[in-house]
């Protein structure tokens, strides 16, 4: 790792929560503009109808409406709020109109209304009149692929939106399998989480001038500028998206939401629109995580352990659309190989329509399914040959060089082993654990367990990367930083701040990054997802700084007579390197680029694009200590340790609070998190926050997020990802810490005391059988 | 800014306790008293009740305190909040069942808005308040046009936010008995997390004298439409030296109880409720018993 480094690896406040404490950031949710009128939709109150008409006249009357829309308004091309389509060449299905003939879902949008106020608007929804044509609905995976069973889409026969397939295959399974000493399998199912931010999902549209600008919680601007276009069929240019900041994210804002139904509603009204939608709402029809409802899977290895064969199926409830159905499995797929050496892997996605609400994604996409049964079955495997979980792990954890998620990539770096051990000591794990089959009295028992992953830092080579990063010079010596990250909250440009001033020999305060941000000034990127903020572009970031530096270098060195290479820059001084005495303020030549009156001015603006190829796996192992109350089911988690292989940390307190809050999302997922739909009528009976329970601080267990620095060669000063590895672990270590304190093995998430018991007394009544 | 507006309202600000209670007389169904708003503003805001006259009672001088000790019972002033309640060191020391149940309630910025009459009086059977406070044996004091009423919790609910309150009635104050030399008491509950209204709460009371349980209280929540008492339960202990064996049979004869009737819903399941009934009948008597387990 390098030198001394001034502003990397500091703990710099992050500049816009300054803002955010104060109150003075912009969000949708308090975005204003002169005449603006709010919009309000009309939902399906059928999972699955036939939009016989829409009577909009009676709405239309009332004073104070200026538009409503339905799918007469809809120019009827075909698209997906999944707006990542555009990330691999031949995109993801795309199957959804703005306003379609049938409604799929409880909560889909029929109609939609834009007036001078709420009150109005509300009003007006009520006063439309749909005839809908019902239609028989199906709410499982299971029914749906039945002979006869209801279609969701016309052109999906027995609703299979992607039949088995096979990815990313290697070896030869059977045979591996043939040649284990111990093979163990289990099918695993996983609930609908949802993003839950704190910010409803909302946005503001204008259409002015023939331009239409949206202020979106988008995550992914650029592309969400490219879909709405595509959904609107008006060009691409016409479209300007500006991002303040989102109150939500974790994958929330990687589809549109509210968008589509705002653009109709300004276009028709000719004023802007904001259509920001309740709680309940957001619950309803923002896609929610990828539903990976089943996942089976078996695993064969060697008395010693080695490992031998993995085979493995993820099936996917696509919900009414294909949303990201396909890259959750995919992920979860993909992100399954990485772990560990097999010799053999043969592992398949599918992909099933029911009259759910479809999914997007939430930090963990498929990563966090797949985790959790490989992690339960390495645990089983290894009480089977009896080796320590933790050993195990250690000895068969793919290293550098090995095989990434995908076809020819290669690990650049792997810190799991440090991981394993400062996780270990920290639990306590040589006192606590007691060997396989160790015996526990009492009615409250407990236990430990670990669980391992590596997931990675953007999705290259499989997907588009492409990021560009600007940084634009003052004539005091600072300069802007323009990119596109998205803002959710994630602290990043904090982490870009501080790569441009350390590469540039200047201060963190002096790097400011673009707030809000907005398509019409940045460069194309990609956006956030994948984890890929700091490494992918801190790269371009890095990048861009280099560029500028050697600018400053070149015009210094004709300013001082000495040779560019004979100079460096710190603490904002470039000076000559055999003679530090010999220098010049860097902003003397910042205000000279500007300021320069011997006809010599050209202001430093550089952009840097990026296209990353290599893959830089963060690791991490999970250690959960729980306690069991045998008669209740109630799992207290004592202690939950999280060690991250970071590469390096750019900023300690963004990572540490990326990791914690993981933490939290992870328990929630693991022990109660659980959308729950009518299975008789597709109706989300968690809507709303009373309902669906996240985990707030008092359930908050003793929690720690250590962090591994072992660098990286490919990344921003050896930088790896950490966005959404904090929530990976807490569901398998705590299952497995389960069977080490009650000897009961759970397959289903949440890990409710209603099924731990149900678990522990089939357990004593197979056992007395 | 997008606002939501609620259906209109009249105002009152009530400066005494029959000014209010004329007021919510003369307005019958139509009006709503408040107090801490927890349960009013949330059902306004949903559009679940819509009063046209709303009498805030915040403004009545007296009514905010918490008085007394074991020897004397408790006084439970209707303004009294449930922070107030969670900071009272008569709860503290005396009524450490009620302390217990008021402090794992939601978040301490609920409990500053909240008030422990407020609590009860919303009629939800999974109040944790409302059960210990039916197994301490609590009255309500309901201040009407006509003669004041004092009336034994367990007979103040009808059903699900069904109470026996008239128009024009309030409750000024819980008066909670005194706890006779021998007397113990526990609370216990079981929710999705930490501020989840209770899938099931139990509370119990005994008192034991040379050895003998002379008096038994169990309340069992969340199982029924209303708050229930367990009286097979109790009439099991009544009398008896409680032993093992007896109070496994007394907290058997509670989840057995024919008012044990609890329901599947998001929060748990029929089952799971009633077998928790019996859990935590059990580890209550085993806790006011003075018995250890492990």
């Amino acid at each position: 790792m390098q030198e001394e480094l001034r502003v990397v690896g500091k703990r710099v406040p992050v500049k816009e929560n300054f803002d955010k404490v104060q109150g003075k950031a912009d969000y949708c949710a308090t975005i204003t503009l002169p005449g603006m009128l709010v919009g309000k939709l009309l939902h399906s109150p059928h999972a699955h109808a036939r939009v016989v008409s829409v009577d909009t006249s009676r709405a239309e009357g009332l004073q104070g409406v200026k538009a409503v829309v339905t799918k007469k308004d809809d120019p009827r091309k075909i698209f997906t709020w999944n707006v990542m389509t555009y990330q691999l060449p031949d995109g993801e299905p795309q199957d959804q109109y703005i306003f379609d003939d049938v409604v799929r879902y409880v909560g889909e949008p029929v109609a939609a209304v834009a007036a001078v106020n709420e009150e109005i608007a509300k009003k007006a929804v009520d006063l439309i009149e749909v005839e809908y044509d019902v239609l028989p609905a199906v709410f499982s995976v299971e029914d749906a692929v039945k002979k006869g069973a209801p279609r969701v889409h016309d052109t999906a026969e027995n609703n299979i939106g992607a039949p088995p397939t096979p990815v990313f295959c290697y070896g030869d399974v059977e045979k591996d399998f043939s040649e284990s000493d111990t093979i163990v399998e289990g099918v695993f199912s996983t609930s609908k989480q949802s993003q839950a931010g704190l910010e409803n999902a909302g946005c503001v549209a204008e259409w002015r001038n023939g331009r239409l600008t949206v202020w979106s919680q988008a995550q992914l601007p650029h592309m969400t500028k490219r879909m709405i276009a595509q959904a609107l069929d008006i060009p691409e240019s016409t479209v300007r998206v500006i991002q303040p900041f989102a109150g939500t994210g974790f994958g929330a804002g990687t589809d549109l939401c509210p968008e589509p139904y705002a653009c109709l509603l300004t276009m028709k009204a000719g004023a802007p629109v904001k259509v920001a939608l309740t709680r309940s709402e957001d619950l309803r029809m923002r896609f929610t995580r990828e539903h990976i409802v089943r996942v089976e899977m078996k695993m064969g290895v060697k008395k010693d352990g080695t490992p031998m064969a993995l085979k493995a199926k993820y099936t996917g409830d696509a919900g009414a659309y294909m949303g990201k159905i396909l890259s959750g499995c995919g992920v979860a797929l993909a992100s399954n190989i990485t772990e560990y050496e097999f010799k053999s892997m043969y592992q398949e996605i599918e992909a099933i329509y029911t009259h759910h609400l479809a999914c997007g994604a939430m930090r963990g996409f498929g990563g966090m399914q797949s985790t959790f049964a490989r992690e339960i079955l390495v645990d089983e495997v290894c009480e089977k040959i009896g080796m320590n979980p933790i050993e195990f792990r250690k000895k068969y954890h793919r290293g550098v060089g090995g095989l990434g998620w995908f076809p020819d990539t290669k690990i650049s770096s792997c810190g799991l082993d440090a991981c394993l051990d400062v996780g270990a000591e920290r639990i306590g794990w040589k006192g606590k654990w007691q060997g396989w089959g160790a015996k526990k009295e009492g009615i409250r028992r407990r236990g430990v367990g670990v669980a391992a992953m590596g997931w990675l830092s953007g999705a290259q080579p499989m997907l588009l990367e492409h990021t560009n990063a600007t940084l634009k010079f003052n004539s005091d010596g600072t300069c802007t930083l323009i990119g596109s990250p998205g803002l959710l909250g994630q602290g990043v440009l904090a982490a870009h701040c501080q790569i441009a001033a350390e590469v540039l020999g200047i201060d963190y305060d002096d790097v400011r990054p673009l707030t809000p941000q907005d398509t019409d000034i940045t460069g194309f990127d990609i956006g956030t997802h994948a984890s890929r903020g700091c490494y992918c572009i801190g790269r371009a970031v890095e990048k861009a700084a280099q560029q500028a530096r050697e600018l400053f270098l070149e015009r210094a060195s004709k300013k001082l007579g000495v040779a560019a290479d004979a100079l460096d820059i710190k603490e904002r001084r470039i000076f000559c390197k055999d003679d530090p005495e010999k220098g010049i303020e860097f902003r003397e030549i910042a205000q000279d680029t500007i300021y320069s009156f011997g006809k010599d001015c050209r202001q430093i603006t550089v952009n840097a694009t990026i296209e990353p190829t290599e893959f830089a796996p963060p690791w991490q192992a999970g250690f959960a200590e729980v306690e069991v109350d045998t008669e209740t089911g109630v799992v207290e988690v004592i202690k939950m340790i999280i060690a991250h292989d970071i590469g390096r940390a750019i900023n300690p307190t963004v990572v540490e609070g990326q990791l914690e809050g993981g933490q939290l999302q992870g328990i929630g997922f693991a022990l109660f998190e659980d959308i729950i739909i009518s299975s008789e009528n597709g109706v989300n009976l968690t809507d709303s926050f009373n309902k669906y329970k996240i985990a707030s601080m008092l359930d908050c267990p003793d929690h720690e997020a250590l962090l591994v620095e072992l660098g990286d060669p490919t990344g921003p000063f050896s930088a790896k990802s950490c966005g959404e590895s904090g929530i990976f672990l807490q569901a398998p270590a705590i299952a497995n810490a389960i069977y080490d304190a009650v000897g009961i093995r759970l397959r289903d998430v949440p890990m409710t005391p209603e099924r731990v018991l149900a678990a522990l007394k089939n357990k004593s009544s197979t056992q007395t059988n | 800014m997008l606002f939501r507006a609620l259906s209109p309202f009249s105002y009152w600000e009530a400066k005494s306790i029959s000014e209010a209670n004329e007021i919510l007389f003369s307005n019958g169904k139509k009006a709503a008293l408040l107090a801490g708003g927890c349960s009013l503003f949330p059902q306004m805001k949903n559009g679940l009740t819509k009063p046209e006259v709303i009498v805030n009672i915040t403004t009545i001088e007296g009514l905010r305190f918490i008085e007394g000790n074991r020897d004397e019972g408790l006084r439970i002033g209707s303004l009294a909040t449930l922070r107030d309640g969670e900071k009272s060191p008569a709860l503290r020391q005396d009524y450490g069942s009620l302390f217990d149940a008021i402090t794992q309630i939601a978040s301490v910025q609920v409990k500053n808005m909240g008030t422990i009459v407020g609590n009860i009086t919303e009629g939800t059977p999974a109040s944790d308040v409302a059960t210990i406070l039916t197994a301490l044996g609590a009255k309500v004091k309901i201040v009407g046009l006509g003669e004041d009423k004092i009336v034994p919790l367990d007979s103040f609910y009808v059903h699900v936010r069904k109470t026996i309150l008239e128009p024009g009635e309030m409750i000024t104050e819980i008066l909670v008995p005194p706890l006779p030399d021998g007397t113990r008491t526990a609370f216990l509950n079981l929710a999705k997390t930490k501020e989840d209204p209770a899938k099931v709460n139990v509370g119990v009371l005994t008192r034991v004298v040379d050895g003998v349980c002379e008096e038994a209280r169990i309340a069992v929540g969340a199982v029924a439409p209303v708050i229930i008492r367990a009286k097979k339960a109790e009439a099991i202990l009544q009398g008896e030296k409680p032993e093992p064996s007896l109070i496994a049979k007394a907290a058997e004869a509670a989840r057995d109880d024919k008012g044990v009737r609890p329901i599947t819903d998001i929060r748990s399941t029929a089952a799971y409720r009633k077998e928790m009934v019996e859990v935590l009948t059990r580890r209550a008597l085993h806790k006011t018993f003075q018995i250890t387990t492990h």
